[in-house]
């Protein structure tokens, strides 16, 4: 028996014991955890509506941030609302500064105090990602419709750079901060901190489609498809996800993680596949999360083969298409279809622009 | 010198028991390790409460090995650990 062997594998090995441990498995590795479904924003592009429900206690989180880790879960993030409303962030900061996770903190950066600063620093996350909605106070405060929100933003900004902390930019694009792309990246840079850009919309968690107004435009769009080959702007979904093979390969190529490695639980406590995809498997107030996990409901998202996308497959825009289940889910209620409001318009506009020229 | 503190696993690290086997996550978290399962095993005593002597007579225990053979490749895991910076010093 060699009693110490062990194996120290690079991190290019993480895929392999993904696959094995948690893929095929169906055991999550990474978390989404809403504390709080409370803003001090007001967001107009905003998923949510803010409406006040009956937030999981201080104890419950605990509890089931215990149970994640027993699962094996090494992922986690902290998202809203804004978490930083919960009057018990900072023990729930210091609980997880006790077990440990590989942290990523979504946040507006506005509530953020030295103390706060300080329990961040201490933790080590991944980073911190901060919406910024332009490059200036004008077109920020506009959109999050709180004056005084972009100064706070950009000064905790700075207050994390100097404590240490890896923050990323995460800018919006939306039709009224269009004009202001290039100013952001370069705020971005003078900050000294990573960015990246978004414009997915994504409608609300009612299925409501008014938020979706706020998004850029076809034209917008197609401007800025062509930014990112000449400029390299990175955009956070200018991948194309689909898969090209017809068996989709554990962990390889697979059209989402959502709901086999990935999930999400709300601040509420109800469980989903992932934080778009808002299809309720159960709520960890009635059931442990690892026997909501185990249902096969969402076997057809799990074991989900390009020839199931039945509309899709049959698209001409489908090469340029970051289509997504749970956005269409949210549209339509069949994450297997399209998103005809969110997705389609775009990515056939943008489809036919590219035969044209 | 012998040293007196117990051998303990950094206490920054995120590390998970997945189906018996331990990964870990470096700090800077670019590099993952996996431990087979004696090394796991070996892992989860690695709290500080255990000298090598107690460490040593468990895993004897659990895998049916002389106590002395392991004390040896103890030292050496301990050390690969300590070079990988998975350890307290
Ligand atoms: S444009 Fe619509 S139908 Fe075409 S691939 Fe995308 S989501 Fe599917």
């Amino acid at each position: 028996m060699d009693t110490c062997e062990y194996k120290a594998k690079p991190i290019n090995s993480y895929e392999d014991f993904m696959v094995e441990k948690y893929w095929k498995r169906k055991r999550p590795s990474e978390i989404h955890f809403e504390l709080t479904q409370k803003c001090n924003l007001r967001c107009a592009h905003c998923m949510f509506t803010h409406e006040s429900l009956d937030e999981l206690s201080t104890e419950e989180v605990f509890s089931v941030l215990l149970e994640l880790k027993k699962l094996g879960v090494l992922n986690l993030s902290l998202s809203g609302g804004e978490i930083f409303m919960r009057k018990d962030i900072v023990r729930i900061l210091d609980f997880i500064l006790e077990h440990r996770f590989l942290l990523v903190i979504y946040t507006n950066g506005t509530l953020l105090t030295p103390h706060h600063i300080e329990k961040i620093a201490a933790l080590r996350p991944q980073n911190v990602d901060i919406s910024v909605y332009g490059a200036t106070a004008d077109v920020h405060d506009a959109i999050t419709l709180v004056e005084g929100s972009f100064e706070k933003t950009i000064r905790n900004i700075k207050a994390l750079r100097e404590s240490g902390v890896k923050v990323v930019f995460k800018g919006f694009l939306l039709r009224n901060n269009f004009h202001q792309r290039r100013e952001m990246v370069e705020l971005a840079n003078s900050l000294n901190v990573l960015y990246s850009f978004d414009y997915k919309m994504i409608p609300m968690e009612t299925g409501h489609l008014a938020n979706l107004s706020e998004g850029l435009t076809i034209e917008q769009i197609k401007q800025i498809y062509y930014e990112v080959d000449r400029e390299g702007l990175v955009l956070r979904n200018n991948v194309k996800i689909i898969s090209r093979d017809n068996q989709l390969p554990p962990g390889g190529n697979v059209i989402c993680n959502g709901g086999i490695v990935n999930g999400c639980i709300s601040a509420g406590g109800d469980v989903y596949p992932c934080p778009v995809l808002r299809m309720k498997l159960g709520n960890i107030r009635d059931e442990s999360f690892e026997k909501i996990w185990a249902t096969d409901e969402i076997d057809p998202l799990r074991y989900m083969r390009r020839e199931d996308l039945k509309t899709c497959i049959a698209c001409s825009a489908l090469e340029f298409c970051n289509r997504c289940p749970g956005v269409a889910y949210l549209e339509t209620g069949d994450y297997l279809g399209p998103a005809p409001a969110a997705v389609c318009s775009i990515h056939k506009a943008l489809a036919s622009e590219v035969e044209r020229r | 010198m012998e040293n007196k503190r117990n051998p303990m696993r950094k206490q920054d690290l995120v590390w998970r028991e997945v189906d018996g086997e331990v990964v870990i996550l470096t700090s800077d978290n670019k590099l993952m390790h996996v431990l087979n399962d004696v090394g796991s095993r070996i892992w989860t005593l690695l709290d500080g409460e255990h000298d090598l002597a107690a460490i040593a007579a468990i895993i004897s225990t659990e895998y049916g090995e002389a106590e002395d053979t392991i004390k040896k490749d103890l030292v050496e895991h301990l050390e690969k650990l300590r070079q990988l910076n998975l350890l307290e010093e």
